[in-house]
């Protein structure tokens, strides 16, 4: 599946479920169009299980056996973001912001604050209220947490970004020390005590992006 | 020419060098990956402004290195 819509100056698409190698390779080249003068994009996916290290992630962090991994055909693959390791997997909605921050804010810290803001703001839709702790970035409910956040910038266009756990199997978490922290995860199907609808979650999703990184409302920071 | 870390943000005051693409007397390109910096949850990579050779690299992987501070020397082609 592969849908365009244009809202101002961010076009929003949605891969579906698809292999993380595939989506990274996808991202790198939207990348290189964004910083190329092409509009920004915010892509909207899910992956099959997989784990992810961050740059400077800790491999003692993953606490499952290779041999356990290797059971149950779960790659691990170093990547190009900041954080920890991380856990992907279908049911989670993954949103990769490819944006020209030259565009809009050169500011890392800033640009991580919005992403958060994002998530806190479409999970308020659905009745749950989040917030975020200095220094621990990433989206929680008291010391759970919901949503986590690395990302890559080059020539300021960024890639990677934010995972919120909507329908996923929190059972996989076992297998890691997300985020390299002792900390428990929730998913919106667990604090809701039902399963939702990805179509609906993702359309709040874009929603609450486009309201953050419209100029107008960049100019109000 | 030396290369430096530039302003990140605001209220970021240094990064940590996350991984090197190159070593030193590695020819590089314009817009070759030079190094990637990581500050909280955030990679920045730099590339290299312009055609030449590395000459010297000043922080190794893990170290932090303040805004502002030359991080790698270039001999730009001529």
């Amino acid at each position: 599946m592969n849908e365009k819509t244009t809202l101002g100056q961010i076009r929003t698409e949605d891969w579906g479920l698809i292999d993380y190698r595939d989506a990274y390779e996808r991202q790198k080249k939207l990348a290189q169009e964004v910083g190329r003068g092409h509009d920004s994009c915010l892509v909207l996916c899910e992956h099959p299980p997989v784990l992810t290290l961050g740059r400077l992630a800790s491999k003692n962090n993953i606490l499952a056996p290779g041999d356990v991994l290797a059971r149950q055909g779960m790659d691990v693959l170093e990547i190009d973001r900041g954080g920890d390791v991380t856990l992907h997997g279908p049911g989670q909605l993954v949103a990769y912001p490819i944006m020209d921050l030259k565009n809009y804010r050169r500011d890392l810290k800033w640009f991580l604050f919005k992403l958060e803001q994002v998530a806190i703001d479409f999970l308020k839709d659905f009745d749950i209220l989040t917030c975020r702790y200095a220094g621990r970035t990433g989206v929680w409910i008291e010391s759970k947490k919901i949503a986590s956040i690395g990302v890559g910038a080059k020539h300021w266009v960024t890639f990677h970004g934010l995972a919120v756990n909507i329908n996923t199997d929190l059972q996989l978490f076992n297998l890691i020390r997300p985020c390299g922290l002792n900390v428990q995860m929730t998913s919106l199907k667990e604090l809701k005590g039902e399963k939702m609808n990805m179509q609906v979650v993702k359309q709040r999703c874009i929603y609450h992006f486009l309201r953050h990184f419209t100029r107008d409302e960049i100019r109000k920071v | 020419m030396q290369i430096t870390l530039p302003e990140l943000g605001e209220g970021i005051a240094e990064a940590a060098v996350a991984f090197w693409h190159v070593g030193v007397g590695d020819a590089v390109k314009k817009d070759d990956d030079l190094v990637e910096f990581v500050t909280d949850k955030a990679t920045f990579t730099i590339s290299a402004e312009r055609d030449g050779t590395i000459k010297e690299i000043f922080f190794q992987v893990g170290e932090q290195v303040k805004i502002g501070a030359p991080i790698v020397r270039l001999d730009p082609l001529s």
